[in-house]
């Protein structure tokens, strides 16, 4: 057995223990200027930074250990251009200017880059040294992420199917669009938790089916969450637990956020969790004892495992 | 030609009909559903593209109309 493998099997298995549900504190670490007026395409874990990426376009820089941050107006976007998604590779940040399109951005908000993609493209994830591409779910049961260097972004053979979510059988149907949407979360290291949108069914793993856990949490059917869109955020840990939003029901203003955050393992129990008032956007941070959201009033929360 | 290109428009037409009918039925009954609310976007912007003049005008016109649908529908499910 390899080191990487034996390490691998460790990390889940760690994840597998009996859980011990307890109640969750929260305090506030600091606060934000960002509102819901505008909607977060895309973050990334860079270091000890998060970044955002929002529809204004600007790219924020949380730093909760330091409880600060920075929002910076995204220069050099064209004008039909509508940027989605956010990931952070070998310290550079991506995104995808639009469905064929994908740009490097500077720390400072600078579109540096350019590349034209051979195939479209919906959404873009960056876990260890590798961008994950969503591809259109056109067949039934096959991933619908890819891994691919950035380098190596057309190049076929060097482009891997990421064992994570397998698009739905209706996916390919006009009218389902949205369980062809594959979301991810905060990962850890190369262990990455992705989801599709309208699914409960959470994949964690680093691209390799044998060391892929699928996670079906325990306590949705004790909160009330909205049907459509059951998980807002998921975020794993060194330990392999996990920090799971979910979401609220729609309200007054139409847009989902994230109601109840439970610390959960890989076998879906809940370890304790906590209503967020006021309703989560994002999880920021993530470690086994504390996770860190960005909640719609724009305040930085952590909520803690006593 | 011409009058194919009017069977086109009217087919279009029909669809873009049954379809808002279709979503009005869904809102009577649940709350408003994002999704819904891109379909009937679409349905507006599909009109839209049929009353375009020329085969490869519309033909742009109605795959401009989906990458809407599917950008509209990604802002709701997944925008935080």
């Amino acid at each position: 057995m390899r080191m990487t493998d034996l390490i691998a099997a460790l990390w889940l298995a760690a994840g597998l223990l009996a859980a011990d549900a307890t109640p969750l504190k929260q305090r506030v670490v600091f606060t934000t200027s960002l509102t819901l007026d505008h909607v977060i395409v895309g973050r990334a874990s860079c270091g000890v930074s998060t970044w955002l990426l929002t529809d204004e376009p600007a790219l924020v820089e949380l730093k909760p250990s330091d409880a600060s941050w920075l929002s910076t107006p995204v220069r050099g976007f064209r004008g039909a251009e509508h940027p989605w998604g956010l990931a952070c590779v070998a310290n550079e940040l991506w995104t995808l200017a639009d469905y064929r399109t994908l740009a490097r951005l500077s720390s400072s908000g600078d579109v540096m880059m350019r590349t034209k993609l051979r195939q479209p493209r919906l959404n873009v994830f960056g876990v260890g040294d590798l961008l994950l591409l969503q591809q259109p779910p056109t067949a039934a049961d096959r991933p619908l992420l890819e891994a691919v260097r950035p380098a190596d972004v057309n190049d076929a053979n060097r482009t891997q199917p990421w064992q994570g979510p397998l698009a739905l059988r209706t996916a390919a149907q006009k009218t389902d669009v949205p369980s062809g949407l594959v979301a991810c979360g905060l990962g850890y290291q190369t262990w990455l938790p992705c989801w599709i949108a309208t699914q409960t069914r959470i994949t964690v793993g680093d691209g390799v089916a044998a060391r892929t856990a699928v996670v079906q949490p325990q306590f949705l059917a004790e909160t009330a969450l909205d049907s459509r869109t059951p998980l807002w955020d998921v975020a794993v840990t060194a330990s392999s637990g996990l920090w799971i939003l979910t979401s609220a029901i729609s309200g007054d203003t139409g847009r989902h956020l994230g109601a109840r955050l439970t610390r959960s393992n890989l076998r879906g129990e809940s370890l304790g969790s906590v209503e967020l008032k006021p309703r989560g956007r994002l999880i920021v941070r993530a470690s086994d004892r504390a996770a860190t959201v960005l909640t719609a009033a724009g305040t930085v929360v952590e909520v803690m495992a006593p | 030609m011409a009058s194919k290109l009017f069977m086109r428009r009217a087919i279009v037409a029909a669809l873009v009909v049954m379809m808002l009918a279709a979503g009005k039925q869904a809102s009577a009954q649940t709350p408003p559903n994002p999704s819904d609310q891109c379909m009937s976007q679409l349905a507006s912007c599909y009109y839209w593209a049929a009353a375009q003049a020329g085969f490869w005008t519309m033909w742009a016109g109605g795959i401009d109309c989906e990458l809407q649908m599917i950008e509209c529908i990604r802002r709701a499910i997944l925008g935080h």
